[in-house]
């Protein structure tokens, strides 16, 4: 109980101060209304075009690989705590359970989904097969290029 | 008597809030990196090793206007540039200080008898605090325009109004 009552007190303690230095400031400090002021900075000049950039789509990639790969970190756990109880049948199972995940690993690197400059040689299913030798040409320059 | 009582120097354990204030706004002026012409070179020396500037606190040279309290406006200022000046002068937060550093700023400089181009004094633009004259002025000078600025500073009061152009300072 007193655990709950230390860790109130602390709480209130840290959020006043925050509080407390805003409204400070707010007294304290001079303020004059201009409208440059809500513009968007641009070296003085006024402000060509919308300053919303589209998103990059690469990260929305990172995202979900990393929420599938978390989510895998995620089922380790449990597995951990009983692992020391069931020795080599709790290896085994999660070796099963690693491998599956594995393939899935092998798809994102083998279709280029892990490079982040990515060319249209490394994308898609055309990385093997009939188209080998071109592919293999043009994986030569995207290296080559990559270089830089 | 008292255990405090002419034990330590004046102005040590007991001070005002305005001279608290004042102290910790004069010793971190940051500036705006606004070199526009030739004393932009001597504003660069002045902030390096030899003048240094860091240790005055005013080594921290903002790219951006918003987080600055000074302004050097170091060199020539033409009427295409005094509008971009006028607009980030007005993007600084207050409490704003503005120097004016070089003959050019002060009063035309050189171009003011045929410069048709040049603004003669950046005070037609901005309301200037500390005029530092030189062409360029040497380090030493505008550092004691610096200290200068510190002095005006040190006379601010927060709680009481202050005549004249409300702009700049207080």
């Amino acid at each position: 109980m007193t655990n709950l009552v230390t860790m109130l007190v602390f709480t209130l303690l840290g959020v006043g101060f925050v509080i407390m230095n805003l409204v400070l400031s707010k007294i304290i400090r001079p303020d004059m209304k201009l409208p440059e002021k809500l513009m968007p900075y641009e070296c003085g000049e006024v402000p060509i075009g919308s300053s919303w950039v589209q998103f990059d789509l690469r990260f929305y990639i990172v995202a979900l690989v990393f929420l599938v790969f978390d989510v895998e970190l995620a089922l380790f756990y449990p597995w951990a705590t009983v692992y020391a109880q069931y020795k080599s049948a709790a290896l085994i199972d999660m070796l099963i359970f690693v491998a599956v995940i594995f393939v899935g690993f092998m798809y994102l690197w083998r279709f280029g989904y892990l490079e982040w400059v990515r060319s249209h040689v490394t994308t898609g299913l055309q990385a093997g097969g009939a188209n080998a030798a071109r592919t293999e040409s043009l994986r030569q320059q995207a290296r080559r290029s990559s270089e830089f | 008597m008292a255990w405090i009582e002419n034990r330590f120097e004046e102005g040590l354990i007991i001070t005002s809030v305005d001279t608290a204030l004042n102290w910790a706004r004069q010793n971190s002026i940051w500036p705006v990196t606004f070199g526009i012409a030739c004393c932009a070179i001597e504003m660069m020396a002045t902030g390096a090793s030899r003048y240094d500037l860091d240790r005055f606190g005013m080594g921290a040279f903002r790219a951006t206007p918003r987080q600055a309290d000074l302004m050097i406006v170091a060199g020539t200022v033409t009427y295409k540039m005094a509008e971009r000046v006028r607009r980030l002068y007005n993007q600084m937060p207050e409490p704003k200080y503005v120097m004016a550093m070089g003959a050019c700023t002060i009063g035309g400089g050189p171009y003011f008898k045929y410069g048709y181009h040049v603004v003669k004094g950046v005070d037609m633009v901005v309301p200037v605090d500390v005029y530092v004259p030189g062409c360029p002025p040497r380090p030493e000078a505008l550092i004691e325009g610096l200290m200068r600025l510190q002095d005006k500073i040190k006379k601010q009061k927060i709680a009481r109004k202050v005549r004249g152009d409300a702009l700049v300072g207080v």
